[in-house]
């Protein structure tokens, strides 16, 4: 900047009105003396109660300000500002008045609890009031969209059809359904489906879609073990699960975007956070999910111990690690999940009617095969 | 560069950009160290900066705004707000599941556009209050010559004129939108102080309309291209006798499209800029203080288009740079370390988290070096205050408490930029 624009020396504003006083600096033992032609009264500044104003864009000079006052003092006679420096000890200590840290603490208080009942309490309980009052038509329209967006997503964009087609596959599918299905009232039409895909998974989406993967019937040893994965599918759409997750992360999203701003770190916290309170929602619902697989497949007069050998076999595999990020290990004790399986098997040594004879079994395990064949 | 105004009245704008630089670094490192915490300083540090490079009659403007009362507001703003948006959108997700029909139907896209305005209908009132009220909070929080700024309490009375004036422009198609911007101008800057002193906006709101001339222009010509194109849909195919002549006017009518759009936004800027002329003009502080404001459109569009060449140029290099010579620096001390990052060298995948780090840090300072500094200094530098003298006439007010400080728009991401 041009030096001849710079203010006289040292400049005062006292705070009541705009005008603008130049003045004398003198310093005693515990105060700073301002005087000036224009000021009617000198002004006394304790120099304990000095402050910086801070970050103050110029390259020459300081501004210093008094606690709780309105006058500014504008320095830029370097010399006299080391000096004031040495004198006044507390230039960038904090004036915030303790007071504040309570009204901090009550209102963080406030906000935590706001958010954590809206989150866990009132959102959760509205989602699955108003989960059962959309009609089934629009959840079953609503769930192939989602489908055909999963299916795209799975296919990396190439706009393959995941779905395997075939006659002996298809029926191989059904009768397994049929078998589980007789014993509830689901509130859609089931639609089983199997993808190719290599993944060891099983999902449900809102209205009755269910889909399992290739990946999930090459890793099983048994029919049962399927039926298992099945019938804990089934629950989630006997339960509406879909639908009432999807209700619940639309309200907790918006609040956390709220909580978190938009900026780089609470971006990644947003994702933290959801993933965590996603995690907690679906605890309940995957265990629900079991519990349900466990009576379908006892009502089906089916063992529920392959479940847990799958689910053994699954943890052996995968550990509980990130590794198996599938919608079946969201709720990751899978031991824990394994042992419930084990209790509530009704047939332990027993002979059963297997769900599916040995062709059946094996036209199954070539439904993927076979398409890629056909295709 | 150096064309200082001496006279009385002059704005001035002495940016450091040095300064602004270790600034900016510093707040939005802190800002990611502490998940967010410190963007409250960060926000209050930066327009104490900004404050201080503007000068009227070489006295610095000063911001006395603090970050912990920002905080509290914030926090009292989640506290109220969060019950409302989080049942709001629950509520708002299941009439859009509950009106779904099918993939694609235009019935699907009907509802949803008309979802999408009935949630904004839903938030309007909330983001004008909260807009107002981070408004007044500025004001009251900014200081010249150690005289307090201010604005009335009227969040609410704001909140509704602006829902109807945003409404009646809808309906009017944009008619009406000059109408919209003086009579909301008109409500702020009427309850605007400076000390004992108090603005107010005089003129016409029809005066406003030479300021939408490109507006219309760009929206004239987007819409006879779009006609002559239907036209051509309409009347046949591109074959036969005339296919010469049609290739033409679909290259013509496809031209004006993209001109005319194009001319539509740049002339929103215009509108922008120059009713901001026409208002500051017409603005008044106390008995007989007036101002003039000639920012220039080509100027701003220029900061703009500028800036964001810079920047898309500099960020990644910056960024690459620094994150590539810290990953190589880690993978050094980490070397013989098991930092659980499996099969990957740690360096790589601490260089690239480092990298990510630093691009956000980067972004952020050259916004504020390349786009907001110049932009603050060109408004700085055509803005005049005429007969500035009665300005030490004023007398201060009394201060505005504002426990809520800015959270509400702060919570709801609108309006807090500076």
């Amino acid at each position: 900047m041009v030096d001849d624009l710079q203010p006289p020396t040292n400049v005062f504003y006292d705070g009541k009105s705009a005008r603008v006083h130049s003045v004398d600096v003198a310093c005693s033992d515990l105060s700073l003396l301002i005087s000036g032609p224009t000021l009617k009264e000198p002004v006394e500044w304790a120099y304990s109660d000095m402050r910086n104003v801070a970050d103050v864009a110029s390259e020459k000079g300081a501004s210093f300000r008094v606690m709780d006052g309105l006058g500014r003092l504008n320095i830029s006679d370097e010399d006299l500002i080391i000096r004031l420096k040495k004198l006044a000890l507390n230039l960038n200590k904090s004036d915030i008045p303790a007071n504040m840290w309570k009204r901090i603490s009550i209102w963080g208080a406030g906000a935590i609890v706001s958010v954590f009942a809206i989150i866990f309490v009132i959102i959760p309980s509205f989602a699955n009031q108003l989960a059962t009052w959309i009609p089934v038509e629009r959840e079953i329209a609503l769930g192939r969209v989602s489908l055909n967006q999963i299916e795209r997503l799975l296919s990396y964009g190439d706009d393959t059809n995941l779905t395997c087609k075939g006659q002996k596959g298809q029926a191989a599918l059904d009768k397994m359904t049929t078998r589980l299905e007789d014993f509830i009232n689901s509130p859609y039409p089931l639609d089983v489906k199997v993808f190719n895909h290599e993944m060891p998974n099983a999902f449900a989406v809102p209205g009755g879609h269910i889909v399992l993967f290739d990946g999930l019937i090459q890793a099983a040893d048994s029919p049962e073990e399927v039926a298992a994965v099945l019938g804990h599918e089934m629950g989630h759409v006997f339960n509406r699960d879909p639908t009432r997750l999807a209700l619940r992360s639309a309200g907790s999203v918006g609040i956390l975007g709220m909580v978190f701003g938009d900026f780089a770190g609470g971006a990644v916290a947003l994702v933290i956070a959801e993933q965590l309170i996603s995690a907690s929602y679906s605890k309940d619902a995957e265990a629900n999910a079991d519990v349900f697989a466990h009576m379908l497949m006892a009502n089906a007069e089916l063992p529920s111990a392959p479940m847990a050998k799958f689910f053994g076999k699954l943890y052996a595999e995968y550990g509980d690690g990130p590794e198996f990020l599938s919608h079946l290990a969201s709720h990751p004790d899978l031991i824990g999940r394994a042992k419930a399986a084990e209790n509530a098997d009704t047939i332990g040594d027993d002979p059963f009617d297997a769900i599916l004879s040995d062709t059946e079994w094996n036209d199954l395990r070539q439904f993927c095969a076979n398409t890629a064949k056909d295709g | 560069m150096i064309e200082e105004n001496t006279d009385i009245g002059s704005v001035g704008f002495n940016g450091n950009t040095p300064q602004l630089r270790s600034l900016a670094v510093v707040t939005t490192l802190l800002t990611l160290v502490t998940l967010g915490i410190y963007r409250f300083w960060a926000r209050t540090r930066l327009r104490r900066y900004f404050w201080s490079a503007v000068t009227l009659d070489g006295h610095g403007f000063e911001y006395t705004g603090k970050g912990i009362e920002k905080l509290i507001g914030f926090l009292i703003a989640v506290a109220v707000l969060a019950i409302y948006l989080g049942t709001f959108q629950v509520a708002f997700s299941f009439a859009g599941m509950s009106l779904f029909e099918a993939v694609d139907s235009d019935g699907d896209q009907i509802r949803g556009v008309l979802l999408t305005y009935a949630t904004f209908l839903f938030l309007a009132p909330l983001i004008f209050y909260a807009q107002y009220r981070a408004r007044r909070y500025m004001l009251s929080r900014t200081k010249w010559k150690g005289i307090r700024f201010g604005a009335d309490q009227a969040a609410w009375g704001y909140a509704i004129r602006a829902i109807g004036h945003w409404m009646l422009t809808f309906l009017t198609l944009g008619i009406l939108l000059p109408r919209q911007t003086f009579y909301l101008e008109k409500y702020k800057a009427d309850r605007t102080w400076f000390g004992t002193a108090q603005f107010v906006q005089e003129g016409r709101w029809q005066s406003l309309y030479p300021a939408m001339k490109h507006i219309i222009m760009g929206f004239a010509i987007t819409v006879i291209g779009g006609a002559m194109m239907s036209m051509l849909f309409w009347t046949g195919s591109l074959e036969g006798d005339t296919a010469g002549i049609d290739i033409a006017i679909a290259v013509l009518a496809g031209s004006m499209i993209f001109i005319g759009t194009v001319w539509f936004y740049i002339g929103f800027a215009y509108y922008n800029v120059h009713s901001h002329r026409i208002l500051t003009r017409n603005k008044t502080l106390g008995s007989n203080i007036h101002f003039t404001s000639e920012p220039r459109t080509a100027r701003i569009i220029g900061i703009y288009l500028l800036g964001g060449l810079i920047i898309s140029l500099l960020a990644p290099i910056i960024a690459g740079l620094i994150g590539g010579i810290l990953g190589v620096l880690s993978s050094q001390i980490l070397s013989g370390v098991d930092v659980g990052l499996g099969e990957t060298p740690a360096g790589v995948g601490v260089g690239i988290v480092l990298g990510y780090i630093t691009l956000f840090v980067v972004l952020a300072v050259l916004s504020l070096i390349f786009i907001k500094q110049p932009i603050i200094e060109h408004f700085a530098q055509v803005t005049t205050v005429h007969n500035a003298e009665e300005l030490d006439e004023i007398e201060q007010r009394e201060g505005d408490q504002m426990i809520e400080a800015e959270g509400f728009a702060d919570a709801l991401d609108v309006g807090t930029g500076f």
